[in-house]
């Protein structure tokens, strides 16, 4: 220390002074450090709430099946793909491939109490060109924490109540099971509207479309054309091809019908040559 | 135009050349002086000491014995500066070189630890002592960075006062934020060759080997004047090491684990048998032959990440050849290669759980090569050229929804005059050029040209006071792409001045201002990286942006206590119009804007030193500012308003303890909107060294505490890890 001392005794005295303060300043420095060892940063209930339950499945799962997730989300269908980006989100792996029927447990952890309009289940598929460019919880939906009246049921997490337990989905693995086809040409007349955003091709058991069981969607491309063709992997089964645009700044699923056709595909029998006449001069109305 | 504006600078340097060439023919009688550079403690010659005479361009290495030859040195007298890493400078006055009689001289230079005031090249691009700028600099020695890197160089720029690293995007004083590197504002170099890619604007660090650096140069505030975009924000220049005529093998082995997290629903690998760990390799190898000297380097670097898909595996390798004519002149080739696989991670779902990346996504390639050669002759003793050529090619983009980058492919040049008319005067001139070509469908086929004359002058009117001036013009014109959804070209022009002083109102004690100008051209992925998805948010284009531009105050008092030990206190204030950011207004879409204008004012101390024979030594660096964005309370994202360093030694015997404590306070703004819980950074990391022979033992501990923490939107830093070491040099 003396030699330390003799070191800095420099021919001004304020340097000694102000080496002494700066010794100071490094052991506080040090003390801040050992401080630290009491606090380790990200609260450990940084995520206060929790979502548990079970996935019931009734078929096995489809050879293309990456995983399967669940959404908690704000409403559904969601405003835009940020609600999707906050949504919280569990990612199930450790399902069997085998098993026709089983029960997948699920947790959810939730970054802020709220209450949240919809809990549902997403088929999650192996990545192939066929559906690039799709955002997954509308085709994918297989499932919802629905009531008889196929209305989703709230969530409500609070401080009094930050874990919901026992929620069982049903979910419908059916229709992510696309083993067949549908193609055809879809013919336009009028003009294309300006302010066309999406073009979207919707299959459906029917026109009445449930948000609990929502339905397989397809968007085509949005360059003004006479005639397009489309051809799509489908799940086997009568349905309802349903047409529709999404207006620039509409709701995701605020559709605005343009034509129709009704399919039924098997795995056999692929649904070809289904074409549909649509006409921008005429609106037409669910 | 640019034809008329390239046809004049080509005119311009033509007569320039022809001038030069008059001053090669012209010269006086000319003398010669010679010595020889000893290690004070072995008395042995020290090989690959630098030598210069100052107040003119010439100088030499010296030897394998330690001796040295300088030539073609007009009569008069001079002061020689000898200078080595990691021994103390030493200048001899007074030298008289002067008809039949050659001065010759013997030195003896001891060995220091530390280099408080190293010579540096960055500021100027000519050779300037740290002491004698106008900017603040800061330099990391080869010793700092190779103690503070268990796999990346980045945690060693985090030691240098104002620095932070958020993944690729470096933060000097705030000059930015977190954008995938997208757009950096600072300009980083690799001896002095920009690194950057051409199509992002980002600096791609995974080029450098730690191994290979001599020293890192980090200059904070604006340095547009002479580097030009991209510059805005500081400069950081990597130097490699030089051949030297003794040959020199360096390998390094270390390897470490990540552990538990001190609560375990946090644990990554919890439920699995793996451990999640880490290693690398550097090897290099350097010698001279005759007058040529290479090396050659590699290294290998491995980690399974600390959270799932954040693997990665890099190899780089570089090689650098030197060649000293006879005639002074000297010619040098640099070649970098690196390629990377790595995993992408997003962000998190929660504390242990990643968003799930599309299988074809999830594995990506980086790669990159740099070659770059310069030639520099001194013409006359007051007079020097430098040739400079470089390509690079870089594949860093963001592969991510199936966007297809080619390899971002930038071809430059430079031409640079340096001119010492005595002792006072020193003028800087020249000019870069580059040419970009990029290729992706996400923003088509952007072929771009830049062409940047510049000048500096430092002027000493008095041995205490010195003068800077400088400005430079640089123009960027992006060609039109007819098969693109935005097909318009665009071009950007800016001259940016600088005028700064530096003052020695008594020995040991410095006080130096600026102010200087910045600027930087967005970059082609801001203006056109068009409707392409990632992580559920669709980019789009704007063509509109305009230019950052910024003007930077600064004034600094720095003195020197003792030989070993300094202190700096800087204040600083940067404007910054327009300033360039990712924003969502509509959170399905999301593009890079003009986001207004901005300020920074700021306040930094710095003290280095070391004691009790360089066994002892304490590192203490502490900035605070505030940037906000005109009109929001809250500061800009990615932003802190304290940032600290304190770093600690101590060597008895053959034993070294190093302590390192960082902070930085917590942000209060994320890019991505949603919850998130703002901590300060607060890390112990220590090491402790053995020296045995020509081996060096390590063994260390990162993160002591534990401490849970992140630097952004849903990304958590590393946790706690145990590193094991072993180097050797010989």
């Amino acid at each position: 220390m003396e030699e330390l001392l003799q070191e800095v005794n420099m021919n001004f005295k304020w340097h000694r002074r102000f080496f002494g303060a700066f010794l100071i300043l490094a052991i506080t420095s040090l003390f801040a450090a050992f401080y630290a060892c009491d606090d380790f940063g990200l609260d450990p209930d940084f995520f206060p709430g929790i979502v548990k339950g079970q996935l019931r499945l009734s078929q096995v799962p489809p050879e293309k099946t990456d995983e399967l997730q669940v959404y908690l989300i704000k409403e559904f269908p969601p405003r835009n793909a940020a609600d999707l980006l906050e949504a919280s989100t569990a990612r199930i792996l450790n399902f069997s491939r085998e098993d026709s029927t089983q029960l997948v447990p699920f947790e959810i952890e939730v970054d802020a109490l709220d209450e949240f309009g919809a809990l549902i289940a997403v088929w999650k598929r192996v990545t192939d060109a066929e559906q690039a460019g799709v955002v997954d919880p509308f085709i994918n939906t297989i499932g919802g924490h629905c009531n008889e009246q196929n209305e989703f049921i709230k969530i409500n997490l609070t401080e009094s109540q930050p874990v919901v337990e026992g929620i069982i989905i049903d979910v419908d693995l059916e229709k992510v099971n696309r083993t067949s086809r549908v193609s055809g040409t879809i013919n336009f007349t009028g003009s294309w509207p300006e302010d066309l955003s999406n073009l979207v091709l919707v299959f459906s058991s029917s026109l009445n479309i449930n948000l609990c069981n929502p339905p397989e969607l397809r968007l085509l491309a949005t360059q003004p054309t006479d005639s397009l063709n489309y051809d799509f992997p489908i799940s086997p089964g009568a349905k309802i091809a349903i047409l529709v645009w999404i207006k620039t700044g509409d709701a995701i699923l605020d559709f605005r019908l343009l034509g129709f056709a009704a399919v039924n595909p098997t795995e056999e029998t692929p649904a070809l040559n289904v074409d549909i006449n649509a006409d921008f001069g005429t609106p037409m109305s669910f | 135009m640019i034809l008329k504006l390239q046809k004049l600078v080509v005119r311009i340097f033509v007569v320039w050349f022809l001038f030069s060439l008059s001053l090669v023919y012209g010269q006086a009688t000319k003398g010669k002086i010679t010595g020889v550079v000893l290690d004070k403690n072995t008395q042995q010659g020290l090989p690959g000491a630098n030598v210069q005479v100052l107040g003119t361009v010439l100088g030499a290495s010296t030897d394998l014995e330690g001796n040295f030859v300088i030539n073609k040195i007009p009569f008069g007298q001079y002061d020689v500066r000898i200078s080595m890493i990691g021994y103390g400078r030493q200048t001899v006055k007074d030298v008289a070189v002067i008809v039949h009689e050659t001065p010759s001289f013997t030195v003896e230079l001891e060995e220091a630890a530390v280099e408080i005031d190293p010579v540096i090249v960055t500021v100027s691009k000519w050779q300037q002592e740290a002491n004698n700028t106008s900017a603040s600099v800061e330099v990391l020695t080869a010793k700092e960075i190779m103690s503070r890197n268990p796999i990346k160089i980045e945690d060693a720029l985090e030691t240098a006062a104002g620095v932070q690293i958020l993944q690729e995007n470096i933060n000097i004083r705030g000059s930015d934020g977190w954008t995938f590197g997208i757009g950096s504002r600072v300009l980083v170099l690799l001896d002095g060759v920009p690194i950057m890619t051409s199509d992002m604007g980002a600096a791609n660090l995974f080029m450098i080997s730690p191994a290979d650096i001599e020293r890192a140069e980090i200059v904070r505030g604006a340095g547009s004047a002479i580097y030009g975009s991209s510059a805005m924000g500081g400069v950081i220049n990597f130097i490699t090491r030089k051949p030297t005529p003794k040959s020199r093998t360096y390998i390094r082995a270390i390897a470490g684990i990540y552990d538990d997290h001190h609560e375990s629903s946090y644990n990554w690998a919890a439920g699995s048998d793996t451990i999640l760990h880490f290693n690398r390799q550097d090897f290099t190898h350097s010698r001279q032959i005759g007058n040529l000297g290479l090396r050659l380097s590699g290294s290998q670097s491995y980690s399974t990440g600390y959270t799932d898909h954040n693997k990665f595996q890099r190899y780089n390798i570089s090689t650098r050849l030197n060649y000293r004519f006879p005639n002074a002149s000297q010619w040098t080739f640099l070649g970098n290669y690196m390629y990377e696989n790595y995993d992408v991670f997003l962000t998190w779902l929660s504390q242990r759980q990643a968003t799930r990346v599309e299988e074809k996504d999830k594995v990506q390639t980086r790669t990159g090569i740099t070659l770059f050669t310069s030639y520099n002759l001194p013409i006359s003793s007051k007079m020097g050229i430098e040739l400079r050529a470089f390509l690079n090619r870089f594949n860093l983009g963001i592969q991510l929804g199936s966007v297809d980058f080619s390899p971002a492919l930038g071809l430059g040049g430079a031409i640079q005059g340096t001119f010492i008319p005595n002792s006072k005067f020193a003028l800087i001139y020249g000019a870069d050029f580059k040419f970009d070509r990029t290729k992706s469908v996400a923003y088509g086929k952007r072929n771009a040209n830049l062409v940047a004359p510049f000048l500096q002058l430092d002027w000493r009117p008095a041995s205490d006071f010195g003068l800077t001036f400088g400005g430079r013009y640089d123009r960027y014109s992006i060609d039109t792409d007819p098969n693109s959804n935005n097909s318009e070209g665009i071009v950007f022009d800016h001259f940016s001045p600088k005028v700064g002083f530096n003052f020695h109102p008594f020995e040991n004690i410095t006080l130096r201002g600026s102010v200087s100008n910045g600027f930087k051209f967005p970059v082609i992925f801001q203006l056109f990286f068009d409707n392409q998805e990632i992580a559920d948010i669709v980019w789009v284009a704007n063509t509109k942006l305009k230019s950052e531009k910024s003007w930077s105050y600064e004034l600094g008092y720095r003195e020197k206590i003792t030989p070993t030990w300094f202190v700096e206190f800087n204040a600083f204030y940067t404007e910054v119009r327009d300033m360039i950011d990712a924003r969502s207004a509509t959170g399905s879409t999301a593009n890079f804007e003009n986001i207004g204008n901005v300020t920074i004012p700021g306040v930094e101390f710095v003290s280095n030193g070391r004691w009790l024979n360089n066994r002892l030594g304490l590192k203490v660096n502490l900035t605070y500012m505030n940037p906000k964005e005109n009109g929001n309370t809250r500061l800009l994202p990615h932003r802190q308003k304290f940032i600290a360093f304190v770093g600690g030694s101590y060597r008895p015997g053959p034993f070294e303890l190093q302590l390192d404590y960082k902070y930085s306070s917590a942000q209060e703004r994320y890019l991505i909107p949603g919850t998130h819980q703002f901590v300060p950074q607060k890390v112990l990391d220590t090491q402790i060294f053995f020296y045995w022979k020509k081996f060096t033992f390590l063994l260390g501990v990162n993160n002591i505490f534990n401490y849970e923490y992140t630097l952004r939107d849903k990304f958590p830093e590393e946790n706690r890890n145990f590193i094991a070491g072993v180097t050797t040099e010989f």
